[in-house]
């Protein structure tokens, strides 16, 4: 497998595939659906996609990339501008795939996925708190987190056979 | 966290990285505590890209739309023969009263005659059937896409209504698709009063179904079980449209749980209600400044 170099700031990487990614996560993320009594809401699809964004992708494009993907998240919500921007960026920090040197494994990927439930869930509860003065309904928050957790294998999977195939791709050209 | 994937070798040369990173996040968390509700920033963008992404979305919800009727249509065939007996009990009592509201109506016509009053109920005459598109159902937002806008005659502040009662009011409208906030979103505040005592409130939605009962007047008769009607109050909303029934928290206070919130959304109709405008400030006093008022006072003495 190639390995590349992360230092890069000359071209832009994956930085397309990831940013359309989250684009097409985010209007799937709209989805909400009630059966039997049950909501499920898949809003934190996009979160799956800024979790695993590409070591290769140009990292200070990235940075404003994720700021705009976060904005537009906050639009499709109807949620304050700035939430889920600020969510992306802090999990970007915290992750720093821009230093990442090794591909990951699953076992690796979902150490991450799990870190970024943990800081969506602090960050969206705390941010919500005092921008609206109250706490946030448990229940819609922890079950679009549990369903992006169930879904996150299939995720993980399609990732990787689409990192296949554009590099069997690249390898051609 | 996979610490011995990454490199501690070239971190100097993030260092812009990191400079663009704290920018970002400032301007996020500037953003956040600047926009709040009913932000400029959001509504000159949302109105604009609501138009344009809604076909979109309502190609992405079609299928799920069908799946979740196909799962309605299963419990409401469970319940079919069962309704069905009650659905006939109810039908017969119906027929009664209609006779009994015939002669009623009747007598009424004939009373508002002798008076020369020309009551109105303000219940909208004319309403739009739209889809609810996109049911917002985040930790701390309740709203609705839907895929009409000022176009089919969507304006500001006019009702949502389902099958069961008031759901909400557009706060948004788009040329061809509005946002609705629900009576149960954090931000919603409307007025509402007892059908039974006619004593008033405000709705106040908090995240639950059950929304809370504000402002009652101390004295006021408010009562568990109460059926709960818009009272039109303000102009804004038109009157008597039915919200919901009283309950009592536990904790004591009262809520109210809102009929048109207990099924999910999809069919539904916007209440093309005119909401009264407010007279022009200064117009009085500009009138009184030139004695136009005074004149036709005089003239109306004469």
């Amino acid at each position: 497998m190639k390995i590349y170099a992360t230092s890069s700031n000359s071209r832009p990487g994956h930085l397309w595939q990831a940013v359309l990614t989250v684009l097409i996560l985010s209007v799937t993320g709209i989805i909400s659906f009630t059966s039997f009594g049950f909501h499920i809401s898949l809003q934190w699809l996009p979160l799956m996609a800024v979790a695993l964004w590409p070591r290769t992708a140009t990292p200070i494009l990235s940075v404003i990339a994720l700021l705009l993907l976060g904005l537009f998240q906050d639009w499709l919500g109807y949620g304050v501008p700035g939430q889920w921007a600020f969510l992306y960026l802090l999990l970007f920090l915290i992750i720093r795939p821009f230093e990442r040197i090794k591909p990951l494994h699953f076992g690796q990927g979902m150490s991450l996925w799990l870190t970024s439930v943990v800081v969506g869930f602090l960050v969206l509860t705390l941010t919500g708190r005092l921008i609206y003065g109250v706490w946030p309904d448990w229940f819609r928050l922890i079950v679009p987190a549990v369903t992006a957790t169930i879904i996150f294998p299939i995720f993980w999977l399609l990732r990787q056979n689409l990192q296949a195939w554009l590099l069997r791709r690249e390898e051609a050209s | 966290m996979p610490r011995q994937s990454y490199s501690r070798a070239n971190q100097d040369e993030f260092g812009p990285v990191y400079w663009v990173l704290l920018i970002c996040i400032i301007i996020a968390l500037a953003l956040m505590f600047s926009q709040r509700e009913e932000a400029r920033l959001r509504q000159a963008v949302q109105v604009k890209t609501d138009s344009i992404v809604s076909p979109l979305i309502t190609v992405v919800t079609q299928p799920v739309r069908g799946v979740e009727d196909f799962f309605a249509s299963i419990s409401d065939r469970q319940r079919a023969f069962e309704e069905n007996v009650v659905l006939r009990a109810e039908l017969q009592q119906l027929r009664d009263e209609q006779g009994e509201l015939a002669l009623l109506e009747e007598k009424i016509e004939r009373y508002e005659a002798i008076l020369g009053a020309k009551p109105d109920t303000d219940r909208p005459l004319k309403k739009v059937a739209v889809r609810a598109i996109s049911d917002i159902n985040g930790p701390f937002v309740r709203a609705l896409l839907i895929n009409a806008g000022r176009k089919d005659g969507i304006k500001k502040g006019q009702a949502v209504i389902s099958t069961d009662g008031i759901v909400g009011h557009v706060i948004l409208a788009g040329e061809k698709a509005s946002r609705v906030l629900r009576l149960d979103d954090l931000n919603s505040r409307i007025p509402v009063k007892s059908m039974r005592s006619d004593a008033v409130a405000i709705l106040a939605g908090d995240n639950t179904l059950h929304p809370r009962l504000m402002f009652i007047e101390i004295g006021k008769d408010w009562q568990v079980g109460d059926k709960v009607v818009t009272s039109g109050d303000e102009g804004q909303l038109p009157r008597g449209l039915l919200v919901g029934e009283v309950i009592e928290s536990p904790d004591g206070e009262l809520r109210v749980e809102v009929a048109g919130l207990q099924k999910p959304l999809d069919w539904i109709w916007v209440a093309l209600f005119e909401p009264i405008s407010l007279p022009e400030e200064g117009a009085e006093e500009e009138k009184l400044e030139s004695g136009e008022v005074v004149s036709n006072d005089v003239e109306a003495l004469q």
